[in-house]
């Protein structure tokens, strides 16, 4: 996801938490790398909505 | 004799049982080895010497008077500190919760308590286990005991530079994205991520509880079977640790099939690609199949993995971040805060996707074989002054070198084994990632044993830390 460093500052600051100038770029980066995620979740069908959220995912499963 | 402490544990515990070694020569074995060789590794954070010598004095008496506990009686052990311990300080390796006492035990210390084993002090870890490599710069960074100039692996630094200086016979770590598998990769040792929900969690610091995993490492993955089968089942303080039976590692593997992907892994070092086909030339001279798989886009896993990781960490630490934010050390601060510019929607979809890509998985690679053999970590060991990038711009890139092959199976939620596998031309260790189906540790484990059984990597003990000191 791209979230420019001076906007995922204002984000995070806005949450009460203060960030420098140059964390943000860091922040803005690794924002950037998650973007592959998203290749995945818009390909869902929309019946892969669940209710579980994953967190029963194996417990419940039986496999 | 040579060094008791230089057995495996599976020795130690038969030595045991023989009568042929005592609870109390092997605390102080390793006690002694802490005390010559910790400086050198940094493993060690705090040593409880006078209460591990008390609790082998115990565990000689009971066994004794034909009354010991378990295989484990009197087999001393030391874990990360991040498991709680009612009443004592539980750092999770920073300078916030360097005075913090908890409030209850976890269900793992108190599954080993129950069985004997002793806890010879607690163990260097990445501040709140949220680091790949072993880097602290609040403890200091543990080292590597191959190259005392190269890292750990993380965020269990300590659990895996303690077992293979032969300081302790195993470690409890955590894996929520490869903490446990990359550190035995980068030191030569077995290490388990099970199943998500195999082991409970509870009175263990969250990190992200929808991928957190605990699980040992040791020196053999006979050792790790051991350790396992004291820590698993049902615990009604934690929902999520589900009512299976122990994974069993008996028998052989005649008629297991493995699956080596044939895509996802074109990052590895060349010498780590050689040691998992010569793995899985082993374990096919056993008897076990190969087959070639295809594998789906674990990138973008990883990525899923990420963001489920990234913003649930942010909410745990989102009040300390406000409150307490000069009690991080640089880097966790940054990658925590990046946690906490996730959209709620993008963590949403990262979960729902997770059963989905489960299942496809499933129905995909793991539909033809028992287990995947693949690479763990792409590299060996890197240089500890070459990846301390703090929270620099470079962060995301190089820290995610280090897990890009164990984040996918964690997002999954799949049982996934590190194995030692060799060494490179420096003599750095490597190991391979055995990857099977929800709840198929002993799947893993029999494979992992019959390899080690032929190779026997895990006899070679590093330079410097061989002989009885």
């Amino acid at each position: 996801m791209d979230i420019p460093a001076p906007l995922a500052r204002a984000i995070i600051e806005a949450q009460g938490i203060a960030l420098e100038a140059r964390q943000a770029e860091s922040v803005s980066a690794a924002l950037h790398s998650l973007a592959p995620a998203q290749r995945l979740t818009r390909a869902l069908p929309f019946e892969a909505e669940t209710a579980d959220f994953g967190m029963a995912l194996l417990g419940g499963a039986g496999r | 004799m040579s060094d008791p402490a230089l057995l495996t544990l599976a020795e130690a515990s038969a030595a045991l049982e023989a009568g042929s070694l005592t609870a109390a020569a092997l605390v102080d074995a390793t006690l002694a080895r802490i005390e010559a060789l910790n400086p050198s590794i940094n493993a060690f954070i705090a040593v409880e010497a006078e209460e591990a010598r008390a609790a082998a004095a115990a565990a000689d008496a009971r066994r004794a008077a034909g009354r010991a506990l378990s295989p484990l009686d009197g087999v001393p052990l030391a874990h990360k500190d991040m498991f709680y311990r009612e009443g004592r300080v539980c750092t999770c390796g920073s300078a916030l919760r360097r005075d913090w006492r908890a409030p209850v035990t976890a269900t793992v210390i108190s599954r080993l308590s129950a069985l004997g084993a002793i806890q010879l002090g607690t163990l260097n870890m990445a501040e709140f286990a949220f680091g790949p490599t072993g880097h602290n710069a609040y403890l200091g960074a543990a080292r590597n005991p191959w190259d005392r100039d190269r890292v750990t692996g993380g965020s269990s630094s300590g659990s895996a530079a303690a077992v293979a200086g032969r300081l302790a016979f195993a470690a409890l770590g955590s894996d929520t994205g490869g903490s446990i598998r990359t550190p035995a990769h980068f030191c030569g040792l077995a290490g388990m991520k099970p199943t998500w929900g195999r082991v409970s969690r509870a009175g263990a610091m969250p990190l992200s509880p929808s991928m957190d995993t605990i699980g040992p490492l040791a020196r053999t993955v006979e050792d790790v079977g051991i350790v396992l089968r004291a820590i698993c089942g049902p615990d009604a303080a934690d929902p999520t640790a589900a009512d299976r039976p122990p994974p069993e590692d008996a028998g052989d593997v005649a008629g297991l099939r493995l699956g080596m992907p044939e895509n996802g892994f074109e990052a590895t070092n060349p010498e780590i690609a050689d040691a998992v086909a010569a793995v899985a030339d082993a374990l096919a001279r056993l008897a076990a199949s190969v087959r070639t798989v295809r594998m789906p886009d674990l990138e973008s896993i990883g990525m899923l993995a990420n963001t489920v990781i990234g913003a649930e960490a942010a909410a745990h630490h989102a009040a300390w971040l406000r409150e307490r934010p000069d009690e991080y050390t640089a880097q966790v601060r940054t990658r925590l805060s990046v946690g906490l510019a996730i959209p709620a929607t993008a963590y949403i979809d990262a979960l729902r996707a997770r059963r989905p890509a489960l299942d496809a998985f499933l129905a995909g690679p793991l539909s033809q074989v028992d287990a995947l053999i693949c690479p763990a970590v792409a590299v060996p060991a890197p240089g500890i002054s070459e990846t301390d990038v703090a929270g620099s711009p470079r962060m995301a890139e190089v820290l995610g070198l280090m897990t890009r092959y164990t984040r996918p199976f964690s997002y999954l939620g799949l049982p996934a084994l590190s194995v030692p596998a060799g060494f490179t031309t420096e003599g750095l260790p490597l190991g391979v990632q055995l990857v099977g189906r929800p709840f198929a540790e002993g799947t893993l484990l029999r494979l992992g044993r019959a390899y080690e059984r032929q190779a026997r990597w895990h006899e070679r003990i590093p330079p410097g830390f061989e002989g009885r000191t």
